[in-house]
C-alpha cells in the first residue's frame, strides 16, 4: 500500500528510507508550497496553530497524488500537537477521501490505541533483524544531516567566497539521501566534515544568534522564511537549538539509560529556565525559555523566538523572554508566523535586527 | 568643488530625497508621492535635483531606503542599501544624540525604536494594520472633506474630544460615522480620532517597551499637531517632531551612505544621466514549482539590472550583480 | 493582624470559588477577590498581556493589577492538572510566570503547584507550602482544606440537574426553547466578558442548559464515545456535554458554544463539535466568538436569528 506523512524539516529523508525498507510503497507529500499552505488553510479551523495547517495541506497533496495510508505522531497534551490526527483525520474523511490514518502515540492506558499503529507499520516485513537495519538507517541518515547541518551553519556565516558552503551542504543531503548503508553515509559525514574544514574563512568572529521557539517552526525552513540561510548570507551566526534527533532521542530512549551520557535538552532547559518560568508548560515553551537564558549567559549577540501564530506554550514564553532581555542586556526578536505573514516585512525587521546587535557589538569594543 | 551625499527613501507612498553637505547640513530635501511607479517617481526626483543643486556640488555617496530600496539601488547605483528601521534610528540620533524613543508613523506602516546611550536596542514595526497610518487619516480625512493638512489645527480647537474605538481601522470609520449621525462636533471628532490613534499605536507597538524622553515623532504623520498633542497627553511628557520629520528615512541612510563611502573611498552613483535612461520592469509568473511566484525583473537597454519576488533564489541569483548588491 | 489574601476574579475561580475562599476563611485569613471584571479591568488587562494571549487570560491580567494594592498576597495557583492523564491549557500552567514578568510592584505571591497526574498525594505539599507562607500549622491546614472542599462537592452537586439529560419537557416548558450554552466557566459567568449572553437569552424566553447541571456520568458517557482521549480538564466537559446531546438529540432544541478569542483548545475542539453538529444535523448549534472588541449588536442579532430558527423548527416538526 502507499503510504504517506507530512513533512518537518528534512525528515523526509529518514521517513521514505524507514518505510521503504519496510515494504512500503512511500509517497512523500510534494514540497511545501504557496498551494499546500492555501489547501491547508482553506479547510482547517482558522485559528489552530500554522503546523497543523501545513501538514493538512501535506496530506491533501498526498492523497491526491495516490497515498492510501498516512502515518503521523502525536502526544497526550498539553499542546494542541496532540490533537493534530483527530481533527485532521476528520477534516480529510469529511472532503471525501478514503485512507486509513494512524498516530503513534506514547501509551496512555489503552493497549489498542497503543499497538494498533505499530502492528499496522510492520505489517509487511515481520523479520526483526531487517526491521532494526531500516531503523537504524535511518537513524543514521536523520544523525548525519543533523550534524552535518550544525557544522555548516557555523561555517556559512564566516566563509569567504560566498556560496562555497551551501553547495557543498546541497551536495551532501544529496548523497545522503542516496546513501544505502550506514558505512556509506558515516564516510559521507566524516567526508563533509573534512571539506567543511578546508573552507576558507575570516579572520573576524560574525555575529551570534541563538534560533529558539516552537519546533516546526525552527525546524521547517519555509515556514521561517529559510531564516537561517538568511542570517548566515549576512555573516551571522545563527545556533539552532532544536535538532529532531536530538529531540526524538529525548522522547524515545528512557531517561535512566540516557542520563549516563549526557543531561537532556529538557532537563537542562528547566534548569536554566529556573526563576523564569518554573513548570512546563507543554511544547516548547520551557526550552525557548531555558536556551534563551542559556545562550544569554553564553555570550551571544541576541536571541530569535520564531512560533507559529496562536501557539499556546510558546505565548507563555513569549511574554516571559523581556525579562531575560532585560536582565541580561540581550535584544530579543520575536517572529510570529501564520499563512498570511509576508516576506518583505520580516526581512526589514530582521536587517534592522543584525543593525542592532552589529551596533550594540561596536559599542562594546570601543568601552 | 563642495561633496555632499544622497540619501533616497522609496516607501509605498512617498519619495523622499535628502541632499547632505560634507558637513552634515541638509542642503535639499524634496517630497513625491510615489503613486505606485518607484523607479519614474525617483528618476522625476532626481531630476528636480540637479537643477537645484548649485554647479560646484559634486554627489559622493548615494544610500536608499524605504520598501524599494533594493529596486532603487539598482537604478541609482547606490552605495549602500539600508531597511527603514536603523535608518530612522540613525536620523533621529543625529537630530538629539541623547534620544530614548522614536516614534514613526508613515504612509503604510508604523514603528517605534527604543534606544539607549545612541544605539538601538529594542524595535517594533506594524505592517498589517492600518489604523493610525498616514493613508488612513487621509482617507478619513477626505470622508470628512478637510485637506489633510488642515487636520492637526482643527484637531487643537476640540474642548472636549469624542472617544473613538481605534482598535482597527474598520471599528474606528464606522464609530467616526456613528458619532457624527449623534451630532459631535467635528474638532471634537477629529481630535477623538487622534487619540484613538495614539492608544491604538501605545497598545499595539509600545506595549512592554519603556518609553522615556527625549521622545521624537517623525514620519509624515508627525505634521499633525493634533497627533502630537494626543501623544504628549498620554505620555504625559514633551514629544519632539524635528524640523525634517517627513524626510528622516532619507536623512538617516543619506548620513550611512556619507560613513560607508568615506570608508571604501568611491561612489556607485550613476549620475544624474539616469533620469533620461528607460527602465523597464516586467513582471512574470515563474512555473517551475507550485509556489508560482511573481517575478519582477528590471531591464535597461536589454541590459538586466536585477530581478526579484522568487523563494528559492533561481532567477535573483541567476544575476551576478544582485549578489554583490544584496 | 491576619494577611490579607487576594483572589482574580477570572480563569478558574470561577470553578473553584467556593473552594479557595472557604479554605482560607477557616485558615483564619481575610480574602478579598476582585470585583467582577468590567471595561477598566478588561482595558488594563489588555495592555498589560502581550497581544497573542487569550481574551481570558487579559481580563485575569487585568483582575491582578486590580487588586495587588489592596492585598498582602495574590492566591496564584499554578493548575497543571486536577485528575490523571488530564491538563490543563499551557496558559494555565504558565499564568504565574506571565504575572510575574509583566505586572510589577507586586505584592507577595502564593504560587502553589496543583499537579494531581501523578498522583493525589502532590496536593498535601502545595497546600502547606501555602500554610507555611501564611504562617499556619499542618493540621488547621488539612481540617480547613477538607472542610472547604466538602462544602465545594455539595455546591457541585447542587448545580446538577437531572433534567438537564430528559428529553425536553420534563422540568421544563415544554414551550419555551431549551438550549444548552457550552463553554468555560471563565466565560459563562463572567457577565462583561460574555455580554449578559445568559441573561439576554433568559428574557427572550429561553430555557438555558450549563455544562456544570450534566451529571458526571453523563460527561463520561459522552467522551466515551469520541475517538481522541480528551487530555485537556476544561476540555472534557465541553466536548463531553456536546457529545452527550449529540447522541440524545431528544435532550434539546440546540447548543449555543460560546469561544473566547485566542482559545487554543476550543479552536480545535469547537472544529470537531462544529463538524460533527453539520454531520448529524439533528440539532442546531451557533458558535459566538467572543473578543476584546466585539459588539452587543452583533451578538444580539446572531442569537435572535438563532432563536427564531429553533422556534420555526418546533412548529414544523
Amino acid at each position: 500500500m502507499r503510504v504517506t506523512f507530512p513533512h518537518m524539516g528534512r525528515i523526509d529523508i529518514p521517513g521514505y528510507t524507514f518505510f521503504k525498507r519496510l515494504g512500503w510503497d512511500v509517497i512523500i507529500p510534494p514540497p511545501i508550497t504557496k498551494k499546500t499552505i492555501e489547501l491547508g488553510s482553506r479547510y482547517a479551523p482558522e485559528f489552530a496553530c500554522f503546523p497543523l495547517k501545513i501538514n493538512l495541506g501535506n496530506m491533501i497533496e498526498a492523497l491526491e497524488l495516490g497515498a492510501e495510508v498516512i502515518f503521523m505522531a502525536g502526544g497526550h497534551g498539553p499542546c494542541r500537537f496532540g490533537y493534530y490526527g483527530e481533527v485532521e483525520k476528520t477534516i480529510l474523511k469529511d472532503l471525501g477521501y478514503n485512507f486509513e490514518f494512524y498516530v503513534f502515540e506514547p501509551y496512555a492506558g489503552r493497549f489498542k490505541k497503543f499497538f494498533q499503529p505499530i502492528c499496522q507499520l510492520f505489517k509487511y516485513e515481520k523479520n526483526l533483524l531487517k526491521i532494526y537495519n531500516a531503523g537504524k538507517i535511518a537513524w543514521e541518515q536523520g544523525k548525519a544531516i543533523d550534524v552535518i547541518t550544525k557544522s555548516v551553519y557555523r561555517i556559512w556565516p564566516r566563509e569567504e567566497i560566498p556560496g562555497t558552503t551551501k553547495r557543498l551542504y546541497q551536495s551532501a543531503i544529496a548523497k545522503i539521501k542516496k546513501a544505502d548503508s550506514v558505512s556509506t553515509i558515516r564516510y559521507i559525514v566524516d567526508d563533509t566534515l573534512k571539506q567543511l574544514g578546508e573552507i576558507k574563512i575570516k579572520k573576524e568572529t560574525p555575529l551570534k544568534v541563538a534560533l529558539v521557539g516552537e519546533i516546526y517552526a525552527v525546524l521547517e525552513p519555509y515556514m521561517n522564511f529559510n531564516l537561517e540561510d538568511f542570517l548566515s548570507d549576512r555573516g551571522v551566526e545563527v545556533t539552532r537549538t532544536i535538532y529532531i534527533t536530538d529531540w526524538a532521542e529525548e522522547q524515545l530512549i528512557p531517561k535512566k539509560i540516557r542520563q549516563k551520557k549526557k543531561i537532556g535538552h529538557h532537563e537542562e532547559s528547566k534548569r536554566f529556565a529556573c526563576g523564569y518560568l518554573d513548570h512546563f508548560v507543554g511544547g516548547h515553551g520551557i526550552e525557548t525559555v531555558g536556551t534563551a537564558v542559556k545562550y544569554a549567559q553564553a555570550g551571544y549577540d541576541g536571541v530569535i523566538q520564531v512560533l507559529p501564530f496562536t501557539c499556546m506554550p510558546e505565548i507563555v514564553a513569549q511574554s516571559i523572554l523581556p525579562s531575560i532581555s532585560r536582565d541580561y542586556e540581550i535584544p530579543i526578536l520575536t517572529i510570529i508566523i501564520d499563512e498570511h505573514s509576508g516576506q518583505a516585512g520580516l526581512i526589514t525587521r530582521l536587517e534592522a535586527f543584525i543593525d542592532l546587535l552589529q551596533w550594540k557589538r561596536s559599542k562594546k569594543e570601543v568601552c | 568643488m563642495e561633496k555632499c551625499y544622497l540619501g533616497i527613501d522609496v516607501g509605498s507612498v512617498s519619495t523622499n530625497l535628502v541632499l547632505l553637505s560634507e558637513n552634515d547640513e541638509v542642503l535639499e530635501s524634496i517630497y513625491l508621492r510615489t503613486e505606485g511607479k518607484p523607479i519614474a517617481t525617483v528618476q522625476k526626483a532626481l531630476n528636480i535635483l540637479q537643477q537645484r543643486l548649485p554647479s560646484n556640488y559634486r554627489i559622493k555617496g548615494v544610500g536608499s531606503t524605504g520598501s524599494a530600496r533594493y529596486l532603487t539601488n539598482v537604478v541609482v547605483g547606490g552605495d549602500c542599501v539600508k531597511n527603514e528601521i536603523t535608518a530612522h534610528a540613525v536620523a533621529a540620533l543625529h537630530i538629539n544624540p541623547q534620544v530614548r524613543t522614536v516614534i514613526e508613523i508613515g504612509g503604510q506602516d508604523s514603528k517605534i525604536i527604543i534606544l539607549q546611550d545612541g544605539i538601538v536596542t529594542d524595535f517594533a514595526m506594524n505592517t498589517v494594520c492600518a489604523a493610525g497610518t498616514g493613508s488612513f487619516l487621509d482617507q478619513q480625512a477626505n470622508r470628512l472633506n478637510i485637506p489633510i493638512q488642515d487636520l492637526g489645527e482643527i484637531a487643537l480647537q476640540s474642548t472636549s474630544p469624542v472617544r473613538i474605538a481605534g482598535r482597527c481601522a474598520v471599528f474606528a470609520e464606522s464609530d467616526m460615522i456613528h458619532k457624527q449621525q449623534m451630532g459631535y462636533s467635528i474638532p471634537d471628532i477629529v481630535y477623538g480620532l487622534c487619540q484613538a490613534l495614539v492608544r491604538n499605536y501605545l497598545n499595539n507597538l509600545g506595549k512592554g517597551k519603556d518609553i522615556n524622553s527625549p521622545i521624537i515623532f517623525q514620519g509624515g504623520v508627525a505634521a499633525n499637531k493634533g497627533m502630537k498633542k494626543a501623544f504628549e497627553e498620554a505620555l504625559k511628557t514633551e514629544v519632539i517632531v524635528p524640523k525634517y520629520y517627513n524626510v528622516m528615512g532619507a536623512l538617516g541612510v543619506a548620513l550611512i551612505a556619507k560613513e560607508v563611502v568615506v570608508k571604501k573611498g568611491y561612489t556607485n552613483f550613476y549620475g544624474f544621466n539616469i533620469c533620461n535612461y528607460d527602465y523597464k520592469t516586467k513582471s512574470f509568473n515563474c512555473n517551475g514549482c507550485p509556489n508560482i511566484c511573481k517575478i519582477v525583473e528590471i531591464t535597461v537597454e536589454k541590459e538586466v539590472l536585477g530581478r526579484w519576488g522568487d523563494r528559492c533564489g533561481k532567477w535573483s541569483q541567476s544575476i551576478k550583480r544582485f549578489d554583490k548588491l544584496a | 493582624m491576619e494577611p490579607v489574601v487576594g483572589i482574580p476574579r477570572a480563569l478558574l475561580y470561577y470553578h473553584y470559588n467556593w473552594l479557595w475562599e472557604n479554605f482560607f476563611n477557616f485558615l483564619g485569613v481575610e480574602v478579598i477577590v476582585s470585583p467582577p471584571t468590567n471595561k477598566q479591568i478588561l482595558n488594563n488587562g489588555v495592555s498589560f498581556s502581550v497581544d497573542e494571549a487569550c481574551l481570558p487570560v487579559k481580563v485575569f491580567m487585568g483582575h491582578c493589577f486590580e487588586i495587588k494594592d489592596k492585598v498582602d498576597y495574590i492566591f496564584l495557583p499554578r493548575m497543571i492538572s486536577g485528575k490523571k492523564r488530564e491538563y490543563f491549557c499551557p496558559k494555565l500552567m504558565g499564568i504565574p510566570d506571565m504575572v510575574k514578568n509583566n505586572l510589577s510592584n507586586l505584592p507577595s505571591l502564593i504560587i502553589p503547584t496543583i499537579d494531581l497526574s501523578k498522583s493525589k498525594r502532590n496536593l498535601y505539599p502545595a497546600l502547606f507550602e501555602i500554610g507555611k507562607m501564611l504562617g499556619k500549622k499542618e493540621k488547621k491546614i488539612i481540617d480547613s482544606y477538607n472542610k472547604a472542599l466538602k462544602i465545594w462537592e455539595k455546591e457541585r452537586k447542587q448545580k446538577v440537574l437531572e433534567t438537564s439529560i430528559q428529553p425536553k419537557g420534563k422540568g421544563f416548558s415544554q414551550d419555551k426553547p431549551k438550549i444548552a450554552v457550552i463553554s468555560h466557566s471563565y466565560t459563562l459567568y463572567d457577565n462583561y466578558m460574555n455580554m449578559d449572553l445568559i441573561k439576554r437569552l433568559q428574557t427572550m424566553g429561553v430555557e438555558t442548559i450549563l455544562p456544570e447541571m450534566l451529571p458526571s456520568w453523563a460527561i463520561e458517557k459522552g467522551l466515551s464515545t469520541f475517538n481522541k482521549r480528551m487530555y485537556w480538564s476544561l476540555g472534557r466537559r465541553i466536548m463531553g456535554s456536546a457529545k452527550y446531546y449529540f447522541n440524545h438529540p431528544e435532550c434539546i432544541d440546540g447548543i449555543i458554544l460560546l469561544v473566547a478569542f485566542g482559545c487554543g483548545p476550543d479552536s480545535l475542539i469547537g472544529e470537531l463539535i462544529e463538524r460533527e453538529a453539520k454531520r448529524i444535523k439533528k440539532l442546531p448549534l451557533l458558535l459566538l466568538t467572543l473578543d476584546e472588541h466585539s459588539g452587543e449588536a452583533g451578538l444580539i442579532t446572531r442569537i435572535e436569528a438563532f432563536i427564531d430558527l429553533i422556534q420555526r423548527r418546533k412548529k414544523v416538526g
